[in-house]
């Protein structure tokens, strides 16, 4: 067979792997979007009742508490489950490289996911949440949710194994890595805190311990999935290592489990529990540093790419965050630092860099790396891309200063000082809280632009073109690119 | 290509496989959990002052059985109970509450 | 690396913390011994128990509410924190008796509750003793304990020395009532353009109220569980 001809086929198979997934995908990004400005809308809402608790008090249901739970729940469920559903269904038919035969199965548990977590939704505001962080969606929920994840995760399994033969990447082992553990991270936790009856303190712990699980055993991982697609299929050339990228998998897989229960230091439970999450944590350096360096080696010499390709410089970005959030799970597991920070924002700030200054980041890029691809229409405007990507950019930057640098700096440092009274601990606060009504306006900002774009994409409505929608300057003449051949990668 | 990978056989075990896979530790968890099924920390308080009190009720039912002397206590109420049985009915002027004497004398107040 | 391989590795790094971090911790803790008190050293005789009442309801409406969001329910041991030397947060800097009975949280302080409510952040204070501060407060004021409480909830900032407060009022765990009614609950209060507004506690607010009015998480225990030097 020809060259030319070979080229031809593996287009037409693309083609026809879009095709087959282009319903659920682009339902699972568009309703996710949806949700993440919902979750976004509430996060706004309440970092202002954080520091201006009168704000819309007429809203009896509507409380600090209640509507931090309401926010943090809907970001988790809402947007980053079927931002990385999308992803994993995409990029598991395009690795396989086979149709996709079960998008009807997949997109009708999406319709019954979106109920579900729109009843719980409900469910938190009108003062039913179970009062367990990171779990406060009634319980009725969890088995729902547990069973609309095997009507995805098994048909996405499947997919693997009727794949045709060659040789499995990286993404694919980060994929089906995150598709076992999320289920056992999910039933455990579930089970120990909701059905078994036993010790309180121990269920505070294991709820701790389903958060870290959660982002590092979860969403991190198929956002590696993707930067590890993106950045070799945009630059053209291989990732950078191979033996680095199973180091980095592993390294993950075998530290993440034990990270967590740093969150209850000094609790009476076992004394060595928080310690090894503090530990873990502080080790999720490796695999941080480990991915981060593989990914940017990958697109090292080709930064106008970078920065002209959306998907790449939204994986470039999510890259920087990693290190970021390697950096800092260093620093915030130090003893002496824990002691100030255990009971300030910092945790939620760190929780954010993760989800969006990583994760979201980096599911950003694979979005507008695989919309164009699944509806077969280009992005149509570069100025909505570059705003997303800017704002988005100042909410990660302001995440990481107002809540984790000052929350080090301006509550941690009160709390210890237990000879002053309270009002100077809460008041140090303030400024933190200022911090994150800044950071949710920025994210409202970049995906109300966002989730307009892809909403116009999810209808069809994208530009036909054989030149995918670039971030160049120009003066005059097309914004996308020069003209060349069909660009079907 | 590798047409042979995609057979209904294939896509039928990798259904279970997969179920069995992702429900593995959820499944190991309620395996467990007999084993883990508190018996309440409080509940063990409570038994452990349970038993310092059965134990001291042991040791006063030892003391008191040790006391008793069994065939001095029969020879006593056999006595007793010939005594009694050996004793005529006679009338008494103790009114019984509730009789029919009590109630007309107390409707009379 | 072949799948069998893969899941081998997976399964062995997901099990043994799964094991040792989870199944058998919660197990062991699940079972806890009782501790008996020794006469010599604590001058009194007995099994140690929590005197922290079943109070589901309250604690379920404290974390429907989100109260964990800005409050603690932990005194930390003086190596991972300060919350001993904080006044009154550990117990009773000085009780009716002139002792100090603050003390570190212990598992026996949990033990009612299906969930411990540990917290997540300190935009408020530390509640593990919070009963004490509450009655005293409700003293100073003239007002019963529970009345206290309501208003509270109601309007946090409405009392000298709290304007900088920033815990939100619960209105929805109160019904709106006539400002005359003859409930001995009722709470009455001006609001900002100067009306007589009243509120009537649902049971969520009593429940509630029982609860936190409970918290008095500083009874002693037995000197081989106490952080306390030996004298």
């Amino acid at each position: 067979m020809s060259n030319d001809s070979t080229k031809s086929i593996d287009a037409g198979l693309r083609t026809a792997i879009d095709k087959s997934v282009s319903n659920p995908v682009m339902f699972f990004f568009t309703s996710g979007a949806v949700w993440l400005a919902v979750s976004v809308l509430l996060g706004v809402f309440t970092s202002v009742k954080f520091h201006t608790p009168s704000f819309m008090e007429c809203f009896g249901g509507l409380t600090t508490g209640r509507a931090y739970a309401a926010h943090i729940n809907v970001l988790v469920y809402g947007w980053c489950f079927q931002a990385a559903f999308g992803t994993i269904i995409w990029l598991m038919s395009r690795l396989t490289r086979k149709e996709f035969k079960s998008s009807a199965t997949v997109l009708v548990a999406g319709h019954l996911w979106n109920v579900c977590v729109g009843l719980s939704l409900v469910g938190i505001l009108i003062g039913k949440s179970t009062g367990v962080p990171w779990m406060e969606f009634p319980k009725f929920s969890w088995v729902i949710f547990l069973i609309l994840y095997l009507f995805i995760a098994v048909p996405v399994f499947t997919q693997f194994r009727v794949r045709q033969g060659g040789h499995v990447y990286i993404s694919q082992w980060y994929l089906l890595a995150a598709l076992f553990l999320f289920p056992w991270i999910y039933g455990t936790a579930n089970i120990f805190v909701h059905v078994i009856e036993g010790s309180a303190v121990m269920a505070a712990a294991v709820a701790s311990w389903y958060k870290f699980a959660l982002i590092f055993l979860f969403f991190l991982p198929i956002a590696f999935s993707a930067a590890y697609y993106i950045a070799p299929k945009v630059t053209g050339r291989p990732v950078y290592s191979y033996n680095l990228a199973l180091l980095g998998f592993w390294a993950l897989v075998a530290i993440g489990p034990w990270m967590g229960m740093q969150e209850l230091v000094g609790a009476p439970i076992p004394a060595f529990l928080p310690y090894v999450g503090a530990t873990a944590t502080i080790l999720f350096f490796l695999p941080a540093i480990t991915v981060g360096l593989n990914i940017l080696m990958t697109i090292k010499g080709h930064e106008t790419l970078a920065k002209q390709s959306p998907a790449l410089r939204f994986t470039t970005a999510g890259t920087f965050g990693l290190l970021a959030l390697g950096g800092f799970a260093i620093w915030l597991n130090l003893p002496s630092v824990m002691k100030g920070t255990q009971f300030t924002i910092t945790g939620y700030g760190f929780e954010m860099l993760a989800l969006y200054g990583v994760f979201s980041m980096l599911i950003f890029g694979a979005i507008y790396f695989i919309v164009p691809r699944v509806t077969q229409r280009e992005w149509l405007a570069p100025g909505f891309i570059r705003l997303h990507f800017n704002i988005s950019v100042y909410a990660v930057i302001a995440i990481v200063i107002g809540s984790i640098l000052f929350g080090i700096l301006l509550p941690g440092v009160a709390q210890e000082q237990f000879s002053a009274s309270w009002k100077s601990s809460a008041n140090a606060n303030l400024a933190s809280d200022w911090f994150n009504t800044v950071t949710w306006l920025c994210a409202l900002i970049a995906n109300v632009f966002f989730c307009f774009h892809l909403a116009l994409m999810w209808a069809r409505l994208g530009r036909h073109s054989k030149h995918p929608t670039l971030l160049v300057d120009h003066h005059g003449g097309s914004a996308h690119g020069a003209d060349g051949k069909v660009q079907n990668i | 290509m590798d047409p042979q990978r995609d057979t209904p056989l294939k896509r039928f075990s990798s259904l279970w496989i997969g179920l069995f896979i992702l429900l593995s530790f959820g499944l190991g968890a309620l395996v467990v959990a007999p084993w883990l099924n508190n018996s309440n920390v409080e509940d063990e308080a409570l038994q452990s002052e349970y038993d310092v009190r059965l134990a001291t009720k042991a040791e006063i039912d030892q003391g008191q059985s040790d006391f008793l002397d069994a065939a001095a206590a029969k020879t006593a109420f056999s006595h007793t109970a010939k005594q009694l049985l050996g004793q005529n009915a006679s009338a008494t002027s103790q009114v019984v509450p509730g009789s029919a004497t009590d109630l007309k004398a107390n409707s009379a107040k | 690396m072949t799948f069998q391989k893969f899941i081998l590795g997976l399964v062995v790094a997901f099990g043994l913390p799964w094991l040792l971090l989870i199944v058998i911790p919660f197990g062991k803790m699940s079972n806890l011994e009782a501790v008996s008190f020794d006469e010599d050293e604590d001058g009194r005789v007995g099994v140690y128990s929590s005197d922290q009442q079943h109070y589901q309801f309250g604690s379920a409406v404290y974390g429907a509410n989100g109260c964990y969001v800005c409050h603690t329910q932990l005194i930390r041991p003086t190596y991972a924190g300060s919350d001993m030397w904080r006044d009154n947060w550990a117990g009773q800097n000085k009780d009716a008796d002139d002792q100090d009975t603050r003390r570190e949280s212990v598992p026996q302080d949990y033990a009612k509750e299906t969930f411990a409510h540990i917290g997540i952040n300190r935009v408020g204070q530390d509640l593990s003793s919070v009963g004490y501060r509450l009655e005293k407060e409700a003293a100073s004021l003239g007002l019963s304990p529970e009345a206290f409480i309501y208003r509270r909830l109601l309007a946090p900032r409405d009392f000298v020395g709290k304007h900088w407060s920033t815990c939100p009022s619960q209105p929805q765990l109160f019904k709106k009532a006539s400002p005359f009614a003859k409930s001995q609950n009722v709470v009455t209060f001006e609001n900002a353009e100067g009306e007589l507004q009243a509120y009537v506690p649902k049971k969520e607010a009593k429940a509630l109220t029982r609860y936190l009015l409970s918290l008095k998480k500083d009874n002693q225990v037995p000197a081989s569980m106490s952080y306390k030097p030996a004298k």
